[in-house]
């Protein structure tokens, strides 16, 4: 017979009720939060999509929403433009619920607790810097709108949400250790939650204080730069490098690694939606190649372990390739980018030629960016020639000669060519662009181009591309978002 | 001389009283009394006799040595006897005061479909069969009365006495009836479930002192797709994609110059929809003794889809007995076991799915290269990131297998007369193992660089007891009362697991299996379901007098797991009244061509829980995992928010019914009014989506009404050898959202279709279910005096706007263009839905037909938006020569534009089309040889038929197929998604009985 069929225990599910028991449920709660980190549509790769209104790369493929951000014909109503904000909150509402139940646990390691809360906050802050580079004014959501479940706040001003940011992120930095033993390598430390507190600062026009945490980063010596460039973006010198602050920890056969697949050429197991211009390519100093080289695949350029042999059609040529159809090839072949380059910092081959190497960890933010900002920083409080100092940092890694009396241009260069295609040339443009420093207009008014190269011959790949103010300075928010709201949250102006 | 006695029963075990008794050619006889007993001396040499009473069908009873009878008398069809299954018993048909549509098992029978809720199509008023797709196995969706709620508005299925299983299990062929409980009082009975009607079946079972019978049934079948939709040619395509870049002075792409990409290779819809196969074999073995009877029965149905590799395989087998012991016992089970397997391709992605694929993929591109491997799409950004639908559809191995056990075994105890006890107990099991090897394809687009091997198993099963009393008994002669009082408790749980690995060094078939996939790449799953259940208490009284004044009272406390401790009872009243009108003496006298006529009606309340489980806690979610030190490590995250205070949602129904018999009950029917409102609905509390991506628990907010008229007609006649019935069955249904969140604006929203990222459905306080929603338009603007000129769009930038482009409708008057100018554009739930249905004889042939339809119906063409989206880099339709490009020369194509600066393809009526349709669902002429011998030995009766399953459709839909289903649960309907097109089946066939 049936006894008490009515009696159910939440069999296989763990609740709110019985979790954040002890330390192990807190370790598990904080991978929760850095698991969004995984989302394709999200910091995996679609908040990518926003640096393609850049001139330095050219959205291909079919996905007409990234088109239409490229083109500054943004709707609320896009796929992309939902993605990248619940995917956001998403990080929130999980750092939020870590915020508010690991001071709970009975018993733990109080270090692991301290360092836990930093992690939860650095992260809800990571979350809220995406929201307000991208939106602008966004509603805070904190812990007590979780315990009400009251998720329907109007939109904040961006002074108070980067308010936020940087109360998060201040706490962070104090509860955040230094360096973390081996099992721990991956974690935020405190030089992540410095280092995006300069980068806030500069985003927020407070330069004094950006040299303040910039500084604590660079004259760091847990945070030193890599001895190669390209150890950066190269499978086996990404786990112990000292200037990774902050990266997406891809591991093959565990997670999709996304950025791998959406930036690598269709013909060697990639989708190919990123080509990086002709203008980007121009870019690089003529000695710049270490850089230049782990930065782009260019026409005839190979890759390690790239192992697909692709037959070179009549469309394919050209320049070395000329006279060689019908061959077979494992170098880039024109067909496969429209402006003759793709990007090579998200590309890696299995050693034993099976494909895509989803082991490579994707930087979200390098010591170097650090270097850059506070050069920018006193450059632009104390005139040119002040930031010298970390601009040659940067300059004698990559090879290359010293620079004297650098002036704000030269740091625009040098942040260009240093991070291209790392979703910072953008938002350094937008940032710039509101206090008057760079004019939008001349930069998005050029075509996007293709190679000089046959059979390129400097096509234009995307025309010359109006900006209008404010509108453009941030997307719109998603329709849904201000439809579920009944006017609650109102959208951006101009959308 | 010989002194013989008997009793006399019911199809049910009812003793009949008043039974005549005669020895044939004489006037010996006599009548049964009041416990249905007989006792008759008759003549030296009497051989047999014959029964009779009003309303049963006469029979002659072979004496033999027998001086003990047990007699079974059968009602006639549509007689006054006839019975109809109820909830927890049987009742005559004439003393039901709800509403049961019922449907034998002759006409479901076969009708070429795996599933006999499709052959139900058109059959019963006020059931609407709504075909998800046309995939071998697909099981689709009964909608009774209307979508009653936004959650599941499934019906119960009870099988023979057990609330489980699903009709995919049955073999069409074995069902005896199919009841239909539509209204509250009817239903209420099995209240915790019913608020969306009840689905009872009845198998087949032998009969008391039956010979034994054995019939076979045989059929095969060839199915074609009814309809192919018109794309471009690899010529017509190169130079639309010209034109689409020149259009907005862009550079041409190189490969639509190239030669190659000009040339017309394959027609995608007919390299994927082929030909497809279906096959039938049942055998039955049925009789009984006196005290026994005993049936069992065998299938085996094979169908084989229009793509390749989809497919649907079930092995059934059926064995129910009934015994008599000591004459106040009976004992009795069923069981069924079945095994299914099959596959049903991906048709609902944008990305993947197989047919929307075919419709996108490059005409230029061959099946097969002349090397052998698979047509790719990979040379070019401008072909799509789609993967050769052929190879998607032939490459992979994949078999889904179920294993169900559906049993019960009962006990009935007649205690003293017209008092009963009854226990039942029920067991229910479905055993699900999932096998699919994907060979690795790095060649194409959405390349799988590795091949994969994964295998799943899952378990549920679910335990039923019920213990039931039944009173019985007629007092003062008119006065009849039945009651039937019980408790009913019922458990479920679940489990599954299941891994996969990557990379097999040889993937052939013999080496296809775990321990040879690299153990690198390898991924293995496992979790318990919740453990759920369901109890009640529950009373029903019927009370009759003079069978012309009826009465039903019903009342439940139901209990279900689903809600937190102090929420989980929900008390549920209903009650219902007839009245006979055609036994009232001043009616009988008085009208004449009117033989039966009763009027019934009643008001009742049913609960319903079918909402996930353990909505009242926030569940923490596994598998959030990160990898630090290269090492994954546990993550979690909350996954779906809590209400503490989740209770029962509620329909209430008002029913009001008019029975009538007409010209000898050559014409019966019914004209019934319902009005169904259903109160606390669950929905999801509107979070604003600043609470990330979790589940959303449901609160009791909504209501929603569906009233309508429903009207079911018979006709049948004979001439002569000629015989006929033609039926008809129609009902009108409005449904709309009354109380969402108590405003205008709020929603339910629904998912959105492709890269288009269209939104088509939304669920609105005052509009019905799953309404579509965008912007009106208004034509194509043809010029720029147009746009110039335009009021829309008085306020609004036009620059972005061209001569060729949509000219949305401004609404709110603004003269702007915005999200506020979006509306309702139409309803994907149909007004009316009718059927008629035909049977014809004469002498040994045999014609049936059955017509299915429904009107008052939009359907949203999102297929077309994908197929004349021109930002798109795939294959178009047709429809896009006719695009504008010029003046004049289309005012519904927009123009080609890559760009699309003014979003033509934004949701709109633009892709809302009519979606009334009336099919011919199947037709069948049959040949009866009987009576035939091979000498001196009788052969058995043979009849062959020919038949055709989805003979025509009638309809403007410009789609595969009007039959859209659902794409959302209940909050999307009828939208294109490029679904699995229906079949016309062509069957040959023969029935045999021994």
């Amino acid at each position: 017979c049936i006894k008490h069929p009515l009696e159910t225990e939440p069999a296989g599910n763990y609740t709110t009720q019985n979790y954040w028991r002890n330390q192990t449920d807190v370790l598990a709660g904080v991978a929760g939060i850095y698991n969004i980190l995984f989302q394709e549509d999200g910091a995996g790769h679609g908040n990518y999509i926003f640096e393609d209104q850049s001139d330095d790369i050219s959205v291909d493929g079919d996905h007409d929403d990234y088109k239409a951000i490229e083109r500054f014909n943004a709707n609320p109503t896009l796929y992309q433009i939902r993605t990248t904000w619940i995917f956001s909150y998403e990080q929130i509402a999980r750092a939020n619920n870590a915020i508010i139940y690991i001071p709970k646990v009975p018993v733990m390691d109080e270090d692991i607790r301290t360092r836990s809360m930093g992690e939860a906050y650095f992260l809800r802050a990571y979350a809220y810097w995406t929201l307000n580079n991208i939106y602008g004014e966004v509603p805070i959501v904190l812990e007590d709108n979780v315990l009400n479940g009251n998720y329907n706040v109007p939109k904040n001003t961006s002074e108070e949400v980067r308010a936020q940011i940087e109360a998060d992120l201040l706490k962070a930095a104090d509860m955040l250790p230094e360096t973390y033993g081996e099992a721990d390598r991956g974690r935020v430390s405190k030089g992540a939650a410095w280092g995006m507190l300069c980068k806030l600062y500069m985003t927020w026009e407070k330069l004094d204080k950006a040299i303040e945490y910039g500084q604590k980063v660079i004259s760091n010596a847990n945070y030193s730069l890599a001895p190669k460039y390209a150890d950066n973006f190269t499978v086996g010198t990404q786990i112990d490098n000292s200037e990774i602050l902050f990266a997406i920890w891809n591991k093959d056969q565990f997670n999709a690694a996304p950025a791998n697949i959406y930036f690598t050429a269709r013909a060697w197991n990639g989708w190919g939606f990123h080509h990086p211009t002709e203008n980007f390519a121009e870019a690089f100093e003529p000695g710049d190649t270490a850089r230049k080289k782990a930065t782009l695949v260019a026409v005839g350029d190979s890759v390690p372990n790239q192992s697909s042999l692709i037959t070179i059609g009549p469309a394919d040529a050209y320049q070395m390739f000329a006279g060689k159809e019908g061959q077979e090839t494992g170098r880039m072949l024109p067909s496969q980018s429209t402006t003759g380059y793709n990007l090579r910092k998200y590309t890696a081959f299995k050693p034993d030629g099976s494909g895509l190497n989803n082991d490579l960890k994707q930087p979200l933010l390098r010591t170097a960016d650090i270097y850059l900002l506070v050069a920018e920083a006193k450059v632009r409080t104390s005139g040119a020639g002040a930031g010298d100092n970390e601009i040659n940092v940067v300059r004698k890694r990559a090879g290359l000669g010293e620079v004297h009396g650098a002036a704000f241009n030269d740091v625009v260069h040098e942040r260009r060519v240093e991070l291209g295609g790392e979703n910072v040339r953008y938002f350094d443009l937008l940032r710039w662009d509101k206090v008057q420093l760079i004019n939008m207009d001349t930069i998005v008014g050029k075509p996007k181009l293709a190679s000089p190269l046959p059979p390129y011959n400097s096509s234009v790949v995307v025309p010359a591309r109006t900006f209008t103010r404010p509108k453009d300075y941030y997307m719109p928010i998603p329709q849904n978002v201000i439809d579920e709201s009944k006017g609650i949250i109102t959208q951006n102006p101009n959308y | 001389q010989q002194s013989i006695t008997g009793t006399v029963t019911d199809s049910i075990g009812n003793r009949l009283q008043s039974v005549s008794v005669l020895v044939p050619g004489t006037s010996v006889g006599t009548t049964t009394n009041e416990n249905g007993n007989f006792s008759i001396t008759v003549p030296q040499g009497t051989t047999q006799l014959d029964f009779s009473l009003v309303g049963y069908k006469k029979q002659t009873v072979a004496i033999g040595t027998k001086t003990d009878l047990i007699v079974t008398m059968l009602p006639v069809p549509n007689g006054l006897a006839d019975v109809v299954v109820v909830g927890y018993g049987v009742q005559r048909k004439r003393d039901v005061t709800g509403t049961i549509s019922s449907v034998s098992g002759d006409a479901l029978k076969n009708i070429p479909v795996s599933n006999s809720a499709q052959a139900l199509q058109g059959r019963a008023a006020g059931v609407n069969i709504v075909r998800t797709d046309g995939a071998p196995g697909s099981v689709p969706t009964i909608r009774i009365r209307g979508t009653g709620t936004i959650n599941s508005a499934d019906p119960l299925v009870v099988i023979d006495g057990v609330p489980a299983g699903s009709l995919n299990d049955v073999n069409p062929n074995d069902i005896a009836s199919i009841e239909i409980l539509k209204d509250a009082s009817s239903s209420a009975i099995y209240g915790t479930r019913a608020a969306n009607g009840v689905v009872l079946v009845t198998t087949k079972k032998g009969n008391f002192g039956e010979q034994l019978k054995a019939s076979v049934n045989l059929y095969t079948g060839t199915s074609k797709a009814i309809k192919y939709l018109d794309l471009l040619t690899a010529p017509d395509l190169a130079m639309l994609k010209k034109e689409a870049y020149t259009n907005d002075g862009l550079t041409v792409p190189g490969i639509w110059s190239d030669p190659y990409y000009a040339t017309q290779r394959t027609d995608w819809q007919r390299a994927l929809l082929g030909t497809g196969k279906t096959n039938n074999a049942d055998v039955a073995l049925r009789g009984g003794s006196s005290n026994s009877t005993y049936s069992f029965s065998g299938n085996y149905y094979d169908e084989q889809g229009l793509i390749p590799n989809s497919y649907f395989k079930r092995y059934s087998a059926r064995i129910n007995s009934e015994h008599r012991l000591f004459k106040i016992i009976r004992v009795g089970e069923n069981f069924l076991y079945s095994n299914t397997q099959g596959n049903a391709p991906d048709t609902r992605s944008t990305q993947t799915g197989t047919v929307w694929s075919a419709l996108r993929f490059n005409p230029a591109i061959p099946v097969k290269n002349e090397d052998g491997s698979w047509g790719t799409s990979k040379a070019d950004n401008e072909l799509g990131d789609i993967n050769n639908p052929v190879m998607t559809a032939v490459d992979p191995d994949i078999k889904n297998t179920n294993n169900n056990i559906l049993t019960n075994a009962y006990i009935e105890i007649d205690i003293v007369k017209g008092l009963r006890a009854r226990a039942n107990f029920g067991y229910s099991q479905n055993q699900y193992v999932g096998y699919n090897f994907t060979p690795a394809e790095p060649e194409q687009t959405r390349s799988i660089t590795l091949a994969t091997l994964s295998q799943g198993e899952a378990h549920s099963s679910s335990l039923l007891e019920e213990y039931t009393i039944t009173y019985n008994n007629t007092f003062a002669k008119d006065h009849s009362v039945n009651f039937t009082g019980g408790y009913s408790a019922q458990t479920f749980k679940s489990s599954n697991f299941g891994a996969s690995r990557n990379g097999f060094d040889d993937p052939s078939d013999p080496l296809r299996n775990l321990n040879n996939g690299n153990p690198a790449y390898q991924y293995n799953y496992g979790s318990k379901g919740v453990k759920s259940g369901l109890a009640s208490y529950f009373g029903r009284l019927n009370y009759s007098y003079k069978s012309k004044y009826l009465l039903t009272l019903t009342m439940r406390a139901d209990g279900s797991s689903k809600f937190p401790v102090n929420e989980q009872w929900g008390y549920f009243p209903a009650f219902s009244a007839g009245w006979r009108i055609s036994d009232e003496a001043f009616f009988k006298n008085n009208i004449h061509f009117i033989n039966d006529l009763k009027l019934t009606g009643g008001w009742g309340e049913l609960g319903n829980q079918a909402v996930p489980d353990l909505q009242y806690l926030a569940i923490i979610g596994t598998n959030q995992n990160y990898n630090f030190d290269n090492t994954p490590v546990n993550g979690v995250a909350v996954t779906s928010l809590a209400n503490p205070n989740i209770t029962w949602e509620r329909a209430q129904m008002t029913n009001i019914s008019l029975e009538f018999g007409l010209l000898q009950n050559k014409i019966i029917g019914t004209l019934t009014y319902f009005d169904k409102n259903t109160k606390d609905m669950l929905i999801p509390y509107p979070l604003t989506e600043t609470y990330g991506i979790a589940a959303i628990p449901n609160q009791n907010i909504g209501t929603l009404n569906n009233r309508g008229i429903e009207v079911e007609l018979n006709y049948q006649n004979k001439v002569g050898d000629f015989t006929y019935s033609i039926g008809a069955n129609a009902s009108f249904i409005k449904n709309k959202v009354t109380f969402l969140y108590g405003d205008k604006d709020n929603y339910i929203g629904s998912v959105l279709y492709g890269r288009q990222a269209l939104e088509t459905s939304r669920t609105y306080e005052g509009q019905p279910i799953a309404s579509f929603y965008g912007f009106k338009t208004a034509g194509l603007y043809q010029n720029q005096k147009e746009i110039d000129e335009d009021a829309n769009i008085a306020n609004d930038d036009k620059t972005n706007i061209k001569p060729g482009d949509v000219r949305f409708v401004d609404q709110n008057n603004d003269g702007k263009i915005d999200d506020q100018d979006r509306i309702y554009l139409g309803n994907p739930n149909p007004k009316a839905v009718f059927g008629i249905n035909g049977n014809a004889g004469y002498k040994n042939f045999d014609l049936s037909f059955s017509f299915a339809g429904v009107s008052g119906v939009s359907l949203y063409n999102a297929d077309r938006v994908a197929g004349l989206d021109a930002t798109g880099v795939f294959n178009w339709y047709a429809d896009q020569l006719n695009r504008w490009h010029g003046e004049g020369t289309s005012n519904t194509v927009p123009r080609l534009t890559k760009e699309n600066l003014h979003n033509n393809y934004r949701s709109s009526d633009l892709w809302v089309e009519d979606g009334s349709y009336i099919a011919l669902k199947n037709i069948a002429l049959g040949y009866t040889f009987n009576q035939l011998h091979a000498g001196a030995t009788k052969l058995p009766d043979v009849r062959l038929y020919v038949s055709c399953y989805n003979a025509f459709y009638i309809t403007k839909y410009t789609g595969f197929t009007p039959e859209l289903g659902y794409t959302d649960g209940n909050r999307q309907r009828g939208v294109d998604v490029a679904q699995y097109p229906s079949a016309r089946t062509f069957t040959v066939g023969a029935s045999i009985n021994f």
